[in-house]
């Protein structure tokens, strides 16, 4: 049965009980806590909550893949005919070839497939104004497919659906 | 008395680790500013929340400021690891610098663990000088480190769980393609595509199919099962041991980079204390 009024001594002993355990006990919670977020963030694969994490690292399998590509049609007002992925033009973009431009492409593309113009606005200024080195640049966003082992053989894509053409200084 | 002696040893063998952990956070940090380096003239960042006030800064102010209060601050954890008012600046500290090399658009998770322990430290107590820490600080101690070593191979779990969730999800939605045993093969060439790298066994490996698959399965095993290998001490260091050589092997195989992980199973696994039946870290003294 709980006291409402714990005596000075029964206080003094919680106080010396909570002191003696305090330690083990937050860091333990710290790690279930942690353990249990880590599980419930599944449901908001893309969005992230930093230091949170859920650990998930290449748990996906794929049979063919589908995301995002960008490749540059126009730079500094020349066209570029050839249709080369904007990973593969490390020559005009130093930063095309880091997995950190992956993402952005990856985080634009859901942006503009979610119509999601806030976040569409913050991944065009950051991919314009330093993957795209403040370049004046057109760009076309497509949706490809491929399977991974066919394309490193062959380059072959199963499809290439083109969503969206952007150029830097454009709303 | 046997106790008492027990947990004495665990302790002396526990402060040497928190001090080789400090060590680590240090030369960490020193690679995290360097390896985003190339980011520091970033004009248009997305700044994480932790540093979403300083927005209208100059990034470059922002990353220089953070990984020089950093740098400063992990060397005098170095000197002086056993003032917790140190500790709690210094994790501010890397809290901050951590947010600001990742407010590029894409958050990598190499520094996370790290941020994690350095959190979990923060209730270790130290004497003050000249004293010698109580007995029942000590076993505190011993258990706060233990809670480090289940965060760590915690972290582990989860991304077993993650692989078997995915394998699961395939199976039960009738794909069963997905466990051809050219699966493994065909991650290895996705993750070397789309980071647009080459590694020393990648290519062997994609040709040599049953090989990767092999290795993705033990790989599975290995992290499903590494919460688990907390009652089996005696496992402990040859865990730890796998443990940093699967980082070996996704650097050699998929080049990716998680240096500053690969000492921790070594750190906290390999040469952890381990106890016996006799000394429970849950006796109090």
């Amino acid at each position: 049965m709980i006291e409402a009024n714990p005596t000075p001594v029964r206080r003094k002993n919680q106080v010396r009980w909570l002191r003696r355990y305090f330690p083990s006990i937050a860091a333990c919670s710290v790690v279930v806590i942690h353990f249990l977020i880590a599980l419930n963030l599944s449901a908001n694969e893309h969005d992230e909550v930093f230091p949170f994490f859920k650990w998930n690292l290449f748990s996906s399998l794929h049979e063919s893949v589908v995301e995002f590509e960008v490749h540059v049609a126009e730079f500094d007002g020349q066209i570029i005919s050839e249709k080369k992925s904007y990973h593969d033009l490390a020559n005009l973009f130093p930063a095309a070839k880091s997995y950190e431009s992956y993402v952005v492409i990856q985080a634009l593309g859901r942006a503009f497939t979610t119509d999601n113009s806030e976040k569409l606005k913050q991944m065009r200024r950051m991919f314009e104004s330093y993957y795209l080195g403040g370049h004046t640049a057109c760009y076309v966003l497509s949706l490809v497919e491929y399977d991974p082992l066919e394309k490193r053989r062959s380059s072959v894509v199963q499809s290439r659906i083109e969503i969206s053409r952007f150029c830097t200084g454009e709303n | 008395l046997k106790l008492r002696g027990i947990i004495e040893y665990n302790w002396e063998r526990i402060k040497s680790l928190v001090k080789a952990f400090d060590v680590v956070v240090f030369l960490s940090v020193i690679h995290l500013v360097f390896t985003s380096l190339s980011f520091r003239l970033m004009q248009q960042p997305v700044l994480l929340w932790p540093v979403a006030w300083a927005n209208g800064i100059p990034f470059h102010w922002l990353y220089d400021l953070s990984s020089v209060l950093c740098l400063v601050l992990s060397a005098m954890l170095l000197m002086r690891g056993q003032n917790r008012w140190i500790r709690v600046i210094h994790f501010v500290s890397l809290f901050l610098c951590v947010a600001v090399m990742n407010s590029h658009g894409k958050i990598r998770h190499d520094a996370h663990l790290m941020l994690w322990i350095s959190f979990l430290f923060l209730l270790l107590s130290f004497p003050k000088a000249h004293c010698s820490a109580s007995l029942r600080t000590k076993v505190n101690n011993v258990r706060v480190f233990f809670a480090a070593q289940l965060f760590l191979l915690s972290t582990y779990t989860l991304s077993g769980f993650w692989k078997l969730q995915s394998l699961l999800q395939n199976f039960l939605n009738g794909n069963f393609d997905i466990f051809s045993a050219e699966t493994a093969s065909r991650e290895i060439a996705f993750i070397l595509f789309r980071n647009r790298s080459v590694s020393l066994l990648g290519d062997w490996l994609i040709e040599h199919s049953l090989v990767a698959m092999a290795l993705w399965i033990a790989t599975l095993a290995l992290q499903f099962f590494s919460l688990a290998i907390v009652f089996f001490p005696r496992c402990w260091r040859v865990w730890g041991i796998a443990l940093c050589a699967f980082h070996v092997g996704t650097l050699l195989i998929l080049n990716i980079h998680f240096e500053k992980q690969m000492l921790l199973p070594l750190i906290f696994l390999t040469l952890a204390p381990t106890p016996k039946k006799s000394d429970s870290v849950f006796c109090s003294p």
